[in-house]
């Protein structure tokens, strides 16, 4: 394992996040550090690097390599319908009461980078015929983390998980018509986002998304510094409308930033959230 | 007073009956937080919990992310998460990849609780079928913090112990049940 092999101080993880700032400008320091750092190794390891030093150095006269450090960052591997009890409450409760209350109604799909959120609602929401009644959005912090989004192709090494937990949601053994696969990849239909308004949207930089009913940002914050995470909620709070709905993570905790008082809790186990407050 | 300010206990198969022991015999004033890096099904989230928490006087805690690290607590890393020990003594939740087919791997939390805790951690190996933990203990040890395993002629499933003790080489103890339990209480009391 690589991570047996080096190990880097916290002085090489600052010196990263420093060139990284002067290079282009984009803060890594928003990270949690200890995460982060092993990203860090795991980039040094896949392209060959033992000092981060050097490493960093590369990273800002090389753009190309900096892209690909990014994506080595951004996508997180996850797997289709991680935590079906959340994708059934939001099929069979938080779809009927959106129809109810919302018209149109705006999904938020944030930092979707690795694309098995986004295929897991895509799919369920052509399953309740809903494809084209929702308007949904899906960002990515960075332009380059777009097209790997669009190519819909996922390692095939999570099939078996992931239709396991396609059977928990639905009670149906039916995945496989949405893609086709060989010896490595599933290839999801095209179809599935065409309607998705797919855009790089870089939270600590923008915040022109309004009007959301329902934000999605499962994972997410657990990869950010505590500062980060406050202000990502108050952008969050600030991007839904009255009585829209924030899910993250099962095992996320919002109840300490400044802007938790705004939400009520809508499902405790499955980390829902309403915003009450304005 | 005791100089560890960290416990962590990684185990798998045939380790659950060692940490309920462990778990009930430490008195309820115990002052190290002790955290469980226990292999476990990673879609039932529910249950694990509440089964360690029978015997234990002290309460057991699937901790959030971003929670402080508190004395007189047991910690749990929950299914289908990494559970890192951050630099501020805070838990970080990961959700990358699975290391040794794990998630949770014993490796990463132990490098990490090492990491922050260096000298003042102590790392534990119990019972279990593969080698995960087993670099995680070493890093223990490269720190200076202090390295048990169970010993592996009482352990249900000696793989894990074996490796263990191979790879951190010339842990401190290798112990049975009855001696980590007596071990950890004369920590809280010194």
């Amino acid at each position: 394992m690589f991570y047996e092999e080096a190990d880097i101080g916290i002085a090489d993880v600052r010196k990263v996040i420093e060139v990284v700032k002067d290079s282009y400008g984009d803060d890594f320091g928003k990270y949690a550090l200890i995460s982060f750092k092993r990203r860090i190794l795991l980039a040094m390891k896949k392209f060959e690097y033992s000092s981060a030093e050097q490493f960093a150095n590369k990273i800002a006269s090389d753009p190309h390599l900096y892209d690909k450090f990014v994506e080595i960052c951004s996508v997180e591997t996850t797997e289709f319908y991680r935590d079906p009890a959340l994708w059934r409450y939001f099929k069979d409760t938080l779809l009927p009461l959106l129809n109810k209350n919302f018209s149109p109604i705006n999904v938020w799909m944030c930092e979707c980078a690795t694309g098995e959120e986004l295929f897991s609602l895509a799919i369920l929401l052509k399953k309740a015929g809903q494809q084209g009644n929702i308007n949904l959005t899906a960002t990515v912090w960075r332009n380059t983390l777009i097209s790997r989004l669009k190519t819909c192709r996922f390692p095939i090494s999570k099939l078996e998980l992931s239709e396991n937990n396609y059977k928990r949601v639905f009670e149906e053994d039916d995945f496989s018509n949405y893609f086709r696969k060989d010896d490595n990849y599933l290839y999801f239909d095209q179809d599935l986002i065409k309607d998705v308004n797919i855009l790089a949207y870089d939270l600590s930089k923008e915040s022109h998304l309004k009007k959301m009913n329902v934000i999605f940002c499962r994972n997410n914050m657990i990869y950010y510094n505590s500062n980060y995470q406050d202000a990502v909620l108050s952008q969050f709070h600030k991007s839904l409308s009255l009585g829209g709905f924030l899910i993250i993570g099962h095992k996320e905790n919002i109840d300490w930033c400044q802007d938790a008082k705004k939400f009520q809790i809508e499902n405790k186990s499955e980390k829902v959230y309403r915003k009450t407050g304005v | 007073m005791t100089n560890y300010k960290l416990i962590i206990i990684g185990g798998s198969a045939g380790s659950f009956q060692v940490v309920t022991s462990i778990l009930a015999s430490l008195p309820n004033d115990f002052k190290i937080p002790v955290v469980l890096a226990l292999h476990r099904l990673k879609h039932v989230r529910h249950g694990f919990v509440e089964a360690l928490s029978i015997k234990s006087g002290l309460p057991v805690i699937e901790p959030l992310d971003k929670t402080n690290i508190k004395a007189g607590n047991i910690y749990l890393a929950p299914a289908n998460y990494h559970l890192y020990v951050e630099l501020a003594g805070t838990f970080a939740l990961s959700t990358e990849e699975p290391v040794n087919h794990s998630r949770p791997s014993i490796d990463l939390t132990f490098i990490t609780g090492a990491y922050t805790y260096k000298n003042k951690t102590v790392g534990i190996i119990l019972s279990g079928a593969n080698k995960d933990g087993a670099f995680g203990l070493k890093k223990v040890k490269d720190w200076g913090g202090l390295t048990i395993v169970q010993d592996p002629e009482e352990a249900q499933i000696n793989t894990m112990p074996k490796a263990a003790i191979e790879r951190a080489k010339q842990v401190n103890h290798i112990y049975k049940t009855n001696q980590i339990i007596n071990f950890l209480i004369s920590l809280s009391k010194t």
